[in-house]
């Protein structure tokens, strides 16, 4: 207890020497965590929706030739669904399609309906799509197969292009905040290097010399990651609600209020882990 | 004085990067209670020496030990526990500024958890033996150059250390004040821990009887007595 009681005493020393530091580093740590949260935010929205999306994206129709009766049709449904990579068979009739056509195209003349009955498969993925049309060939009533796995295949590959930003974003944004954190302890060591002498002659032990600095960091991390906690909450709304309005076709449902709460705990407890280490390291450094 | 050796220096030599040899093959021991001088011009390689005493250097070889056990073995890790055997006065004091004097001498006792009634205690003990016992509430920038000193020395007694390594200690201080400062050495040697002190003032050893380690560019030239 009197060992932190004598810590602390001495981080408020530390601190009131360069106040200004710690102040800028603060700042710092609440603007990189605020960065992170927003790229984690879009992250989040951009995965979720790509998944919403994805599922509208890709599906397999496979056209019946007019003369296959209902027998076929139960059959081929019922061996669908019993393949591993098929997500969901859903049947079209000719009335279905042909009323889905009329709301297309109201003006069409419809006495006589030419199309001919379907099924739209949702495969679990794009790799399954290959072998969903491989066993669809091998139906002799399917007279017709067309499926979207082209398109989403380039909208997966984009997702994934969107994804590798964020995360290079995300690591920029990490080495901003353990720069801004370990560069402000690192002035701090340095003004304080003679009382760091004096305490390594006296036989303090690295633990009793890093614990002020400890102690700073740790205080500019949670000031820092509280205040992210606070300005991130309403931002996530927009941003939902912006996303929403942008994926108007597809919407996602979540939770933004327990979504904004896990991010700002978990960027918090990230910014204190990360504040630690880098102090370590620095004042490490330097008793070197 | 008995002949147990508290300090055993064994064939050290170290260079500096650039071939600069600051100790070669230098060995010597200091007995219990014993007060010995190194003696030496700038560049003999005295502090160099309380340096690897202190570990805050490695020899590049030979031996160190402190109580009987070898301290250049020791981790760079366990070092405080190396430093925590020596007290150590420097010639530019080295007293923390935002501290009283009562605070600088009882930091060395609380970086080592002790309890606060302990502290109190040996402090005011330690304080009381350099003659600083009015000076307490004062902060180092409003003492003299011979009473900083005195804190310094209060500093690294306060912690009982066996050996006291004292590296240039009356160097800032003027002629009377000097006088003062190695009495007080003298009644710490008296009160039962040795004393290994670097200098190069030979007023200050003469007549005193005691054991002179001369080094010269590194090297161990004799010993006389003073």
């Amino acid at each position: 207890m009197r060992t932190v009681v004598n810590s602390l005493r001495e981080a408020k020393q530390v601190w009131s020497r360069n106040p200004a530091t710690y102040i800028v580093c603060t700042i710092s740590c609440f603007i990189s965590l605020f960065c992170i949260g927003i790229v984690s935010v879009f992250g989040i929205f951009v995965y979720q929706g790509a998944q919403a999306v994805g599922t509208r994206f890709l599906n397999v129709t496979s056209f019946f030739e007019r003369t296959a009766n209902h027998e076929d049709i139960n059959q081929t449904i019922l061996s669908l669904e019993s393949l591993e990579g098929v997500q969901r068979v859903q049947y079209v009739s000719p009335q279905e399609a042909l009323q889905l056509l009329q709301q297309e195209y109201p003006d069409m003349e419809t006495s006589i309906n030419p199309l001919p009955s379907s099924l739209r498969i949702e495969p679990k993925s794009a790799k399954d799509v290959p072998s969903i049309i491989t066993y669809l060939r091998g139906i002799p009533s399917i007279e017709y197969i067309e499926d979207t796995s082209e398109a989403a295949t380039n909208y997966s590959n984009i997702i994934r292009i969107l994804l590798i930003l964020g995360i290079a974003l995300l690591l920029i944004f990490l080495l901003a905040f353990i720069f801004s954190v370990s560069s402000s302890i690192g002035i701090s060591v340095f003004s304080f290097r003679k009382e760091i002498f004096i305490m390594q002659l006296l036989g303090a032990t690295p633990g009793t010399i890093r614990a002020p600095f400890l102690f700073i960091a740790s205080v500019c991390a949670i000031i820092g990651g509280i205040c992210n906690a606070i300005v991130l909450f309403p931002v996530v709304q927009y941003v939902y609600q912006f996303y929403q309005s942008f994926l108007f076709f597809s919407p996602i449902d979540m939770n933004t209020q327990l979504l904004s709460l896990q991010l700002g705990a978990t960027l918090l407890f990230i910014g204190f882990f990360i504040s630690i280490t880098s102090t370590i390291f620095s004042v490490s450094r330097h008793i070197q | 004085m008995t002949s147990l050796p508290i300090l055993q220096i064994k064939s050290v030599t170290k260079t500096y990067p650039h071939g600069i040899q600051a100790l070669k093959n230098v060995s010597f021991s200091v007995a219990e209670q014993e007060f010995v001088y190194i003696m030496g011009r700038s560049g003999a390689g005295k502090t160099t020496l309380f340096r690897i005493i202190t570990k805050q250097e490695e020899p590049d070889e030979g031996e160190v030990w402190i109580e009987h056990e070898l301290i250049s073995s020791i981790l760079q890790r366990k070092k405080h526990l190396v430093r925590r055997k020596i007290g150590v006065v420097f010639q530019d004091f080295n007293l923390i500024d935002y501290k009283t004097v009562f605070e600088n001498v009882s930091f060395a006792l609380e970086i080592r958890g002790l309890s606060r009634r302990y502290i109190q205690k040996q402090t005011e003990l330690a304080l009381d033996i350099v003659g600083l016992s009015q000076r307490v509430q004062n902060y180092p920038p409003m003492l003299s150059g011979g009473e900083q000193q005195r804190a310094v020395i209060a500093r690294a007694i306060v912690t009982k250390p066996k050996i006291l390594l004292a590296d240039e200690p009356t160097g800032n201080l003027d002629y009377k004040t000097s006088e003062s400062i190695m009495d007080l050495f003298s009644k710490i040697n008296q009160l039962g821990t040795s004393i290994v002190m670097a200098t190069h003032d030979l007023d200050i050893v003469s007549g005193t009887g005691r054991r002179i380690i001369i080094l010269d560019h590194g090297e161990k030239m004799g010993e006389n007595r003073g």
